[in-house]
């Protein structure tokens, strides 16, 4: 995946973002605060943007990503994926494309990110859950980067669904106790709409979003 | 080296309040606040908290927040500020009490690693005795 596709892969993501800003917001007003449609929406709005015209390499890309969402999104969802983009964009260093060998290790420093930063093991029902899920599903080698993609994206999205039934253990959602259990968790669907955006710009190389 | 205290909080009200309560007490304590989403609405951002150490006058900051992700967000802007050579004590205390007892500190002359372990220490002191 080279930094064009890079670009296409975030601008993709940034519309599922703005297009699916209330829903997200709704399930956030269910079990926490109800900010993380509109602060996502809010840093991913300047990302396209900026995806119009940037013309760094991939890592630069994840930089540029991890610095707008800590500058302009807050919340916890702000620290979160920006830790998480910093990350991976130090893992990308040097690097001309994202070769179908690397995803392993991209997805797992961007996990990491996410388990420190937001104090998380596994299990909490929050989008680190997802971001593991999908890092051990990339662990597996794949040799077309499609294939990699959509086996990325059933992870997350089986992922997503399994922690339905958890009770939340972090973040806003522990303050609900019993009660969050049968709850969608905000970071976990939006962390799903990453790898479908993902996938969108795999299948679909060099086309417009 | 100048040091204060820098409460975050996810409501401006919360964070004016609760430097009104500690300034009654710690009269010579300087208080930063950093609140709200930017917007006028609730939330905590990074880049505001680095921007409020930035234009202060402050080389040590206390740093007292109020709820989990406000955590995050202070810690990622303490990374930012403490690269910058800015001393950097993010403190887990109960917001008013911590502050209070972080402030008093400093008022009477302690070092900002006592202020930072007597804001801790409130944890364990239950108001009930």
């Amino acid at each position: 995946m080279n930094a064009i596709e890079v670009k296409h892969w975030f601008r993709r993501y940034a519309d599922r973002i703005l297009e699916k800003k209330n829903e997200l917001t709704d399930l956030d007003s269910a079990v926490g605060d109800g900010d993380h449609g509109v602060n996502l929406a809010r840093g991913w709005k300047a990302i396209g943007n900026e995806m119009e015209t940037f013309d760094g390499g991939v890592s630069d890309i994840f930089l540029l990503v991890s610095r707008t969402l800590i500058s302009k999104v807050g919340g916890a969802s702000g620290p979160l994926y920006g830790t998480a983009f910093l990350r991976m964009s130090a893992v990308l260093r040097g690097k001309e494309q994202i070769g179908k060998d690397d995803w392993p290790g991209l997805l797992k420093a961007g996990c990491e990110g996410i388990g420190q930063r937001g104090r998380v093991n596994g299990g909490e029902k929050t989008m680190y859950d997802v971001w593991l899920a999908v890092t051990e599903a990339a662990e597996k080698k794949e040799p077309e980067e499609a294939t990699l993609a959509l086996r990325l994206l059933e992870a997350a999205r089986k992922k997503a669904e399994e922690i339905i039934e958890l009770q939340a253990t972090k973040g806003r959602a522990a303050y609900l106790g019993e009660r969050s259990i049968g709850h969608r968790d905000p970071g976990a669907e939006s962390t799903v709409l990453l790898f479908e955006a993902l996938h969108d710009t795999v299948s679909n190389p060099g086309g417009r979003p | 080296m100048k040091t204060g205290l820098l409460l975050v909080s996810h409501s401006e009200a919360l964070a004016r309040g609760t430097r009104e309560l500690v300034s009654a007490m710690a009269r010579e304590v300087p208080i930063l606040i950093t609140a709200g989403d930017g917007n006028g609405g609730l939330g905590t951002r990074a880049k505001a908290i680095e921007q409020a150490v930035l234009s202060s006058d402050l080389e040590n900051v206390i740093l007292l927040f109020d709820l989990g992700s406000a955590l995050m967000n202070a810690e990622m802007a303490a990374e930012m500020l403490t690269a910058q050579g800015y001393g950097m004590t993010v403190v887990d205390a109960p917001f008013v009490e911590g502050a209070l007892a972080a402030g008093m500190a400093l008022q009477v002359g302690k070092s900002p690693s006592e202020a930072a372990a007597e804001a801790e220490a409130t944890r364990n002191s239950p108001k009930k005795g």
